[in-house]
């Protein structure tokens, strides 16, 4: 009963806009003082502040750092232009520049909504201009922004991480097979989309071009090589990487002459936007696992599915279909601290392991950033392009189309996320 | 002239209080990338700093609730508005004084409580760097949230004007990340 009554609270408090993180704290002060008095209420502000205390999550505010830097310091512009002289020869080249850049540029951010800020302010007013349909413009944008989720670094690999208790460098590395595969399968949709509508490819391959081009974007690379490299090789861990990449993206600016004081600050009050929005959540979903613990929620519904069956395939199917709805209305990282702590019970006793989950995890929530209502990037995409999210969403449903694919390879081919992280980890 | 007075302090303050949360978190997010820094030149040069990993950790509680007031002040929280501007404008307004109702009631809370925790750790402090009192550190905890509150209420005419009558402004805070 209490529960459900908690259900209920949170869901009407969503429905008015109460901010996620306040709502769920309200949520489970009311469920708490109900259950045991109002002595839980001093334990409120000692949760919510050792809550935010998590070290892991330290690499988040830095990651988002050395994201804005990088997008500051003309990086976006020199991917572009490499982009261009590797893909740019295939028909449709603009789309096939747009998702070779994404997923560099994930190298780099990780985060799809600066993904998409950075990338599509130049990318779709170029596609408009020759004569690609902006709702495409935008969707392949979007969807490939989100895609570039799954491709370390990572911020919502990094929050499973913590809810999850699992290695955040596994499922860095566990991410990078999926993405690459998703990245082709999207130039392929995108390919045959630009054969049907006639789009013209943007310039004709030449080897002195690619070489030109990627010496200027070598600076750009050589940033996740250094810094992955580091986390990888178990020589820094991903806070400290973290912390290499707001250095590296700080030369790097200065190398290229396009960053200053003004954009650093910026850049630094912004990322300290993002990492408190996700960090208050964090802070108020330790106050919920104090709640789910004494009632043992999440343990009560493994029980309930594990009577229902125990084939761990079926099981996947099941969350699958569970985390694809919860991306309709929640927000990826919401999402995550909301659903994990509840199914991770679940998850260990079927026996799925849990760095496998995390990319399933993580494959559904960059399919939820594409469904309306509560689709971030989709959003910025649309506002970027000025196009209306429902034609948007008409020419997404290709991408969302395989994105939806690579989640069901992904999820029944466990092989193609964890091989690297067994080869190098595990053996 | 009074109400347009008012409105100018008003704006003159908002952009005043924003400046004030601009410094603090630009001061803070760079003192967490050097204190990170410090922490891996440290164990690499063999002198592994013990105060890291706890000093760290505060910085982030830090940026936390500060940077909540900050994004609030920006419209910037993880929230649902959709469902709320599909209802009519009397239910619209209606929803709007309770989720106000409900954000000051959660602040004021945990102001008042957070403030009665420091009363009780008198005396106590950090683990690895014994000088700093956890009254200092915890402090976060009432005056993030007074913080949040201040931001809160200069908000007020912006949420409504875009979720209760639905004026789209420009540079409208959207979910991130």
């Amino acid at each position: 009963m209490i529960i459900l009554t908690m259900f209920l609270v949170l869901l009407f408090l969503l429905s008015i806009n109460v901010p996620i993180a306040i709502g769920l704290a309200v949520t489970t002060i009311i469920a708490m003082v109900l259950k045991t008095g109002t002595s839980f209420l001093i334990d409120t502000a000692i949760v919510m502040f050792d809550g935010s205390m998590k070290f892991p999550l330290i690499a988040i505010p830095l990651f988002i750092l050395a994201g804005s830097i990088m997008n500051s310091s003309g990086i976006s512009r020199r991917l572009i232009a490499f982009a261009s002289a590797l893909v740019g020869f295939i028909k449709g080249g603009l789309s096939m520049i747009n998702i070779a850049t994404s997923m560099f540029f994930a190298e780099i951010s990780g985060s799809a909504v600066a993904d998409v800020a950075a990338l599509g302010s130049i990318l779709i007013p170029a596609m408009k201009k020759k004569g690609y349909p902006g709702a495409f413009s935008a969707a392949v944008t979007s969807s490939s922004a989100s895609l570039a989720i799954i491709i370390p670094p990572s911020i919502p690999m990094i929050v499973y991480a913590v809810m999850a208790q699992t290695s955040v460098v596994q499922l860095f590395v566990a991410g990078i097979i999926p993405g690459i595969i998703g990245g082709f399968l999207m130039m392929l949709a995108a390919y045959i989309y630009a054969v049907r509508h006639k789009l013209p490819v943007e310039e004709t391959f030449n080897l002195a071009n690619l070489r030109k081009t990627g010496r200027e974007a070598a600076l750009a690379f050589l940033l996740p090589f250094i810094i992955l490299g580091g986390i990888f090789g178990g020589v820094v861990t991903a806070t400290e990487g973290a912390g290499l990449a707001v250095v590296a993206a700080l030369v790097i600016g200065l190398i290229y002459k396009e960053f200053d004081f003004k954009r650093l600050y910026q850049a630094a009050t912004e990322g300290a936007i993002q990492t408190a929005s996700v960090m208050l959540l964090v802070a108020a979903s330790v106050l919920l696992g104090e709640f789910l613990t004494i009632e043992q929620i999440p343990q009560k519904v493994a029980e309930s599915i594990i009577d229902f069956t125990k084939n761990k395939f079926a099981v996947l199917l099941i969350l699958n279909v569970f985390l694809l709805i919860i991306g309709f209305f929640l927000h990826s990282v919401a999402a995550i601290i909301l659903t994990v702590p509840i199914v991770m019970p679940l998850v260990n006793a079927v026996g799925i392991d849990p760095v496998h989950f995390g990319i399933i995890v993580t494959l559904n929530l960059a399919i939820g950033q594409q469904t309306p209502p509560v689709a971030s990037v989709l959003v910025t995409a649309c506002s970027v392009a000025k196009a209306d999210i429902w034609d948007v969403t008409r020419a997404n449903i290709m991408f969302i189309c395989v994105l939806l694919f690579l989640l069901f390879l992904v999820t029944y081919v466990p092989a193609i996320p964890m091989t690297l992280v067994e080869f190098f980890y595990r053996s | 002239m009074g109400p347009i007075l008012i409105k100018m302090n008003l704006y003159k303050f908002e952009s005043l209080y924003e400046k004030f949360l601009q410094v603090i978190l630009f001061v803070m997010m760079i003192a967490l990338a050097v204190v990170v820094l410090a922490g891996v030149t440290f164990r690499f040069s063999g002198h592994a700093l013990a105060w890291y990993d706890e000093v760290a950790s505060v910085q982030l509680a830090w940026l936390t609730y500060y940077g909540s007031a900050y994004a609030a002040l920006k419209g910037s929280h993880i929230g649902v508005p959709s469902i709320l501007r599909a209802f009519p404008l009397f239910l619209r307004k209606i929803f709007f004084v309770v989720s106000k109702i409900v954000v000051y009631g959660f602040l004021i809370l945990l102001a008042y409580y957070g403030y009665l925790v420091l009363t009780l750790i008198k005396g106590e402090t950090l683990v690895t760097l014994e000088w700093v009192p956890q009254t200092f550190v915890q402090s976060v905890i009432p005056i993030g949230s007074i913080l949040f509150i201040i931001a809160e209420t200069i908000r007020i005419p912006t949420d409504y004007r875009q979720n209760v009558l639905q004026i789209k402004d420009e540079n409208d805070g959207e979910e991130l990340i």
